[in-house]
């Protein structure tokens, strides 16, 4: 299958928004898979906080429900 | 083109596009400012009376903070997702539902925001009501069944014609109708805390419990569930601009599941103190004349902007999804809200609605968690994202995992709880139906697409044809 295909029906359209859309969107998935545009990955470690939270919400309410 | 359609374009292009390094500007506590400021509205004040009405203040307390912490964990995973890639929620859906799959999404997202534009109106629509009263208008005016439509609908057709007008006019607005609803919650505080003290109001009674309390403590739970699997869809909108993917799930946590309970709360503490869950009814009763004169424009102005931001919300996905067609349709997506206007029939049934969404969003939530960590392994290709004859045709534009799993969630979910007639099986007293359902559907999910349906993108890695990500650039991140 040619992957540029509907991308480049698109960039070879008469819309102008559309051709100068997909011609952008073109140029942004090369810099994404060129790797120049990526962020900090997140480590499970950085869910502990949310965790943490959770965990005591539920010792809360497991109390409410016991009283 | 004019400036105010140079705007929208603008705005379109840049919701479709997946965000360039540049565009990436919120930190964890600009993403927790902005969402927070989005999320607190009349919605979580509603959640918090209806809550209010059912259970004590202690147990609403607990009912609102796990209702919602828990499943917003459990959906804000997707945050991770939708910042690594830069994409807005339904391109981003699109791996796991389908090109066409993801389309679907997107209408059932629209008629539930139709639905939201609708209570916020309403809701409105009953301030000014309660405003024309205090002015001795004609009974027409007054009266809930006529004032509160009319008023409404008078509000929708402002909402409308500022919406079209485009977002520099829009802006304007949300200057004036986040610090409303922001002014709103700190007088309910004042009040609340002044005028009652915490220890009369936690040994309040609620006034419409179920017979069986611990039915009443579940429902209540349910309620709040489906108040937190509610911000599914709107998780890739800030999430997109982060400049670290730890930013976007903690703030997303933070916002959705832990800080805005804070509007919910209010609510639940104010409904015990007034026996009324509506937040029109709070104004008069709890400050007076004057003070409750100031709330209910404020309240107004609050849900006025609510369904400024969600009517150009939605017409900007619409065009992100069909961004072929022209914006008045777009906006045009929204005049189904008017029917729903006509009658307080809608309003009333908030509780339903948002159990309802409850289901809707704890199934697909189960299904995107699913496909993105456990079946693919969180390697999407962006390419085949945006190229709709690519790798996530699946069967004719939808994935049958994903109807499978719908299919199966739908079924646990309505076994254990039916949110039309508010009747519940044995089991929902222990487990509630939004988090079960969750796990149904992705359980459902992962056994489909990994060993049943079997597409290459979910069979392995190495078959599939994405780019493997390497080291990730180091992006500092500033608190």
């Amino acid at each position: 299958m040619n992957e540029q295909n509907f991308i480049q029906e698109s960039i070879d359209s008469k819309d102008v928004f559309i051709k100068n859309l997909y011609t952008d969107l073109h140029d942004r998935i090369q810099e994404f898979e060129g790797e120049s545009s990526r962020i900090e990955r997140m480590r499970l470690v950085d869910a502990v906080g949310s965790l943490f939270i959770v965990g005591a919400i539920v010792i809360f309410l497991a109390s409410v429900i016991v009283q | 083109m004019s400036k105010d359609q140079a705007s929208i374009s603008k705005d379109v292009a840049f919701g479709f596009l997946p965000a360039k390094k540049q565009d990436r500007v919120f930190g964890l506590w600009d993403l927790i400012l902005v969402q927070v400021g989005i999320g607190v509205s009349c919605f979580c004040l509603l959640v918090g009376g209806y809550t209010g009405m059912m259970v004590s203040a202690k147990e609403a307390i607990a009912a609102i903070l796990f209702g919602n912490a828990l499943p917003v964990l459990l959906i804000v995973p997707m945050a991770i997702y939708f910042a690594r890639y830069g994409i807005d929620t339904f391109i981003g859906f699109r791996s796991s539902l389908g090109y066409v799959g993801s389309n679907i999404f997107y209408f059932v997202f629209m008629i539930l925001t139709i639905g939201y534009m609708s209570v916020a109106l309403f809701m409105a629509g009953q301030a000014v009501v309660k405003i024309a009263s205090l002015l001795s208008l004609p009974e027409f005016f007054t009266a809930r069944s006529t004032g509160a439509p009319f008023f409404a609908i008078l509000l929708f057709v402002f909402a409308f014609l500022v919406t079209f007008k485009g977002p520099l006019f829009i802006r304007k607005f949300n200057l004036i109708g986040v610090p409303a609803i922001l002014l709103v919650m700190f007088g309910l505080i004042s009040i609340l805390l002044l005028g009652q003290g915490l220890d009369k109001i936690f040994a309040l009674h609620p006034t419409e419990p179920y017979k069986d309390t611990s039915r009443s403590l579940v429902t209540a739970l349910e309620l709040n569930i489906g108040l937190g699997f509610s911000w599914l869809p709107y998780l890739g909108q800030y999430s997109r601009l982060a400049k670290s993917e730890k930013s976007a799930f903690k703030a997303g946590f933070l916002s959705y599941g832990v800080l805005v309970n804070i509007a919910a709360i209010l609510g639940a503490l104010t409904a015990l103190v007034v026996a009324s869950l509506d937040p029109t009814d709070w104004m008069f009763a709890i400050g007076g004349t004057w003070v409750g004169l100031i709330g209910l424009i404020l309240l107004t102005l609050g849900n006025l902007t609510a369904t400024i931001f969600l009517m150009y919300s939605q017409a900007i996905s619409f065009k992100t999804v069909f961004p072929k067609k022209p914006w008045i349709f777009a906006l045009a997506t929204a005049i189904p809200t008017v029917l729903l206007l006509l009658s307080s029939g809608f309003y009333d049934a908030f509780n339903s609605f948002i159990t309802i969404i409850s289901y809707i969003m704890a199934v697909v939530g189960g299904i995107v968690i699913s496909d993105f960590f456990f079946v693919k392994k969180q390697r999407v290709s962006i390419r085949a994202l945006y190229d709709t004859t690519g790798a996530y045709y699946y069967w004719h534009g939808i994935n049958p995992s994903a109807i499978t799993s719908f299919i199966a969630g739908t079924i646990a979910y309505w076994e254990l709880y039916n949110p039309l007639l508010d009747t519940a099986s044995g089991m929902f007293h222990y487990m509630t139906a939004g988090i079960p359902a969750y796990f149904v559907a992705g359980i459902c999910y992962y056994v489909s697409a990994k060993y049943v349906f079997s597409y290459r993108v979910d069979r392995s890695i190495a078959e599939s044809k994405v780019i493997a990500p390497k080291e990730a650039l180091q992006y500092k991140d500033t608190i």
